[in-house]
């Protein structure tokens, strides 16, 4: 079928190829540079080495657990307070429970540094709290938990929870019963992949955690950008390489979990926003 | 499992929005009946049936009544009764077993009884061989079947059916029919079951009820509401009514095409109901009803025959054997015995 | 039927509860702080009397529009080019191309740097083809840049969803009746894509307002509204002009994105 002219599919292919490097290029010179023994001269002529990546561990190895803490520790709040709140939402589907989910959304249109601020005029004087990493994970968990809920919402509208709920009360469950036999159990894809979603954007979170961290709660992204401003090129190179090799594989899950979801259709998607993840 | 009657008394349904859904209705069911609610969507057959089960409340004032003890504050996982959905509902996290065994599990039922005793059920609904399988694996028909053994499973004092067939095929909901009029046949369980298709009401209702805008329009054995239904609603819903319009003048009916005898009081309009099936076509000369062939649809086993009523009136239809041919525009005679006209 | 509401509370009170405590109680704490400075003036009155701050926001203004534009035409040329053609590798191109719309706006940043820093790319290529060295990294056209690289992957998606949803016997019929290729692009093409395209690009413009790593990592020598609320803050302890900018980013950024969510609303998100 020829649906297009050869000069605009020629163009479209040029541009598409443009953008593909510019996406891409940068990408390869980070991953490369963190393990060039000496970037200025080039991986040619100075040879590759995994030195810059053992310092940057030595270096900020505590980034990394305390990132991974505080992405798990979010995935679990979510859950918990996620998960349960989508269901009722989606069950009981009122000019209230529009409100709702309105004001849990509002997080993603507020630039992250206004929430930051509001965080620390706020709970700044708590000290105990203001100094633990407790503090970040409050704002992790109001940026990443719209993410959880829509994702289970939409698997819910999915699967018509509301008349499976009814055949199990027909069948004499409590309402605890239908929450856990029925209903969780038949949201698992959306909660699974809500979950991967709210790791994923935990890890990368700078905006919020850039303003809530101490010099003691220093998640990876911080660090990152401390290694950019002081450190030579190569240690923020083989830093990059290290969070990409850390949330690259979060990547294919989703986007193979979204395949997944697509194939067995179920859901043709997850409902997730993915376009409204900030930088 | 014997069933046990229920009395729904003065039940009436207002949604938050303000849309009335169902009038107050009153009706009752005797232990072991099968009742089959008969409406066009939207009538408030469904609301009803979800009144009896628990999923909804009657507005302020309604109660519903399990063999004379008010149930009405009841939820439905308190009430007893095996439902089966229109969607059926099967839990796709669980095999069918699991499904089946699924109303035991939640009364507390040990695993290896349980699982016993939701294959008994299975191999009562033929699906003995089909417990491992994945919900997904299963046919519409199949799933129907698993939805009524999960039902029944339970062993419920009253089987509520919501359009349980509306989804399948139509060779396959007449065999499900079936099925579920020997089931109910044998069990002798009470039972509720809502539809718009007037052949399985009349097949698996020992009554039918009526409901025509959120209102019971005729409560009746599916003799009394064919041959005798009690309003222009209930002649046309059920089954295919012919409409002749006139006068009545001393004793005689007189229409367009021609007068027919009657035993009725004098009135300036009146409107004749009557059976395809009572229609008998004669020769033209002396009958009492002259009219032209429209059209003729040969069916096989027998002939519809259209008749063409005049400008702006539909057309009659007379149900006649399968031998003669009708031409269009071929004068016939109409012949309708007095006993089967009804004017309402 | 209150057993039931109750559940449901109990359900949606550790929600209720969280984001009462850590949302609605310091967004309504941030309005309070940024009513009056310190000196007891009305901020929001100072802050449009303060030249620099509103030569930072026309900039900040300024770059999200043209990031917004930009990312639109090179996003629909390649979402039209990917949803009309198929070639081997096109998952993984696709894959490529959205994968960074995950990136934290840092990492974007030193990305920047990579490409047109004082070691970057761009720099050793030009120096080796015309012996001058092309540094623009911390300059308003490596915001720019930065910009539009986590801007195109999510822009990419929701046009490439909408133009593979593009019943082509729509382009078709227009053929039929004679339109060549441009006129097909004009009168039929673009505005099917017309509520995608203003969906994603309102997005992409609040996206772009409010960024700030990228702009914090490349320590650009103009200044952006996040950038300035950051140093008001830190730097300057003005608590009430960094709250009252914050707000007043909040409610540019929201208001985008309700135009963006009206517009999605009226056919791209259909599935949403």
């Amino acid at each position: 079928m020829q649906r297009t002219s050869p000069l605009i599919r020629a163009l479209g292919a040029g541009v598409t190829f443009l953008v593909s490097a510019f996406m891409i290029v940068p990408v390869i010179l980070s991953l490369a540079a963190g393990v060039t023994a000496n970037y200025f001269q080039g991986i040619w002529r100075s040879g590759a080495t995994i030195d810059w990546v053992a310092e940057v561990w030595t270096l900020y190895a505590g980034t990394v657990f305390l990132s991974l803490q505080i992405a798990l520790a979010t995935v679990a709040a979510t859950l918990l307070i996620g998960v349960p709140a989508a269901y009722v939402l989606n069950r009981h589907p009122s000019r209230g429970a529009r409100a709702v989910e309105e004001i849990i959304t509002l997080p993603l249109a507020i630039p992250g540094l206004a929430i930051a601020l509001a965080l620390l005029v706020t709970y700044g004087g708590f000290g105990d709290f203001r100094k633990s990493w407790a503090f970040i994970l409050v704002g992790h968990v109001l940026y990443t938990l719209p993410f959880m809920v829509r994702s289970v919402m939409a698997v819910l509208a999915g699967i018509d929870a509301r008349t499976l709920e009814e055949g199990a009360a027909s069948l004499g469950a409590t309402p605890w019963q239908r929450f856990a036999h029925v209903i969780l159990p038949n949201a698992r894809p959306g909660i699974l992949a809500g979950a991967l979603m709210v790791m994923t954007l935990s890890i990368g979170e700078f905006n919020l955690t850039w303003m809530l961290h101490t010099p003691l709660t220093k998640t990876l992204p911080v660090g990152l950008a401390d290694s950019y401003a002081s450190m030579r090129l190569e240690i923020a190179s083989a830093y990059t390489l290290i969070f990409f090799i850390m949330i690259v594989p979060l990547l294919i899950g989703l986007q193979l979990f979204a395949a997944s979801l697509d194939q067995t259709g179920a859901r043709n998607r997850t409902g997730q926003p993915a376009e409204e993840i900030r930088p | 499992m014997t069933g046990i009657a229920i009395t729904v008394e003065a039940c009436g349904k207002t949604f938050a929005d303000g849309t009335r859904a169902l009038s107050p209705i009153s009706f009752e069911i005797g232990a072991g009946e099968s009742i089959a609610i008969l409406g066009p969507s939207g009538c408030g057959k469904t609301t009803a049936l979800r009144i009896i089960a628990g999923l909804e409340g009657p507005d302020p004032g309604g109660r519903v009544l399990f063999d004379g003890a008010d149930v009405t504050p009841l939820p439905i996982e308190r009430r007893n009764v095996g439902m089966v959905f229109q969607s059926y509902a099967l839990f796709p996290n669980m095999s069918v077993i699991e499904n089946v065994a699924y109303g035991l599990r939640v009364r507390g039922v040990p695993r290896q009884p349980r699982l016993g005793q939701a294959q008994e059920v299975l191999a009562m609904m033929r699906l003995a061989e089909f417990g491992g399988r994945r919900i997904d694996q299963l046919s519409g028909g199949q799933r129907q079947r698993v939805a009524l053994a999960r039902a029944l499973a339970v062993k419920p004092r009253v089987l509520l059916l919501d359009e349980p067939l509306t989804a399948l095929d139509a060779a396959l909901r007449e065999d499900l029919r079936a099925e579920i009029d020997g089931l109910l046949r044998t069990l002798r369980i009470s039972s509720v079951y809502v539809t718009h298709d007037q052949a399985e009401a009349m097949v698996l209702g020992d009554r039918i009820i009526v409901m025509e805008r959120g209102a019971i329009a005729q409560i009746g054995t599916p003799r009394d509401i064919y041959f005798r239904p009690a309003s222009r609603f209930v002649a046309s819903f059920v089954g295919t009514m012919n409409r002749l319009e006139g006068a009545i003048r001393g004793g005689v009916f007189e229409t367009r095409a021609g007068r027919l005898p009657v035993d009725r009081a004098d009135a300036a309009e009146a409107v004749a109901f009557f059976r395809p099936e009572a229609a008998r076509l004669t020769p033209a000369d002396g009958a009492p009803l002259r009219f032209r062939v429209a059209r003729c649809h040969f069916l096989g086993a027998a002939q519809r025959v259209y008749l063409d009523a005049g400008e702006g009136a539909p057309a009659l239809i007379a149900d006649t054997d399968n031998r003669r041919t009708w031409q269009p525009g071929q004068e016939t005679g109409l012949a309708v015995s007095a006993s089967d006209l009804l004017f309402l | 039927m209150t057993q039931q509401s109750r559940f449901a509370v109990i359900l949606v009170l550790p929600l209720a509860i969280f984001v009462a405590a850590f949302f609605l109680l310091p967004m309504a704490q941030l309005a309070m702080r940024s009513l009056f400075s310190g000196d007891g003036t009305l901020t929001y009155a100072a802050i449009l009397a303060t030249p620099r701050y509103l030569a930072t926001l026309g900039a900040t203004l300024g770059v999200a529009a043209l990031t917004t534009i930009l990312t639109l035409v090179l996003a629909t040329v390649v979402a039209l080019f990917l949803a009309r053609t198929r070639f081997p590798g096109r998952g993984f191109v696709i894959a490529l191309l959205t994968f960074p719309l995950a990136f934290p706006g840092v990492v974007v940043g030193f990305l920047v740097i990579l490409l047109a820093g004082r070691q970057g790319l761009v720099g050793t290529v030009s120096q080796a083809v015309t012996g001058e060295k092309i540094v623009f990294a911390y300059s308003a056209a490596g915001l720019l840049v930065g910009y539009l690289y986590f801007s195109i992957p999510r822009v990419l998606l929701t046009v490439m969803a909408a133009a593979e949803k593009l019943d082509p016997a729509l382009e078709e019929a227009a053929r039929s009746l004679g339109a060549g290729p441009w006129r097909v692009l004009a009168h039929i093409v673009l505005p099917a894509l017309g509520p995608a395209l203003t969906a994603s690009g309102a997005l992409c413009f609040a996206t772009a307002m409010g960024a700030f790593g990228t702009a914090f990592t490349l320590a650009t020598n103009i200044d952006v509204l996040p950038m300035l609320i950051y140093t008001e803050f830190t730097l300057n302890a003005n608590v009430a002009v960094a709250s009252a900018l914050s707000i007043l980013l909040g409610a540019i950024t929201w208001l985008a994105l309700t135009i963006a969510r009206s517009a999605s609303g009226s056919g791209v998100a259909a599935a949403g």
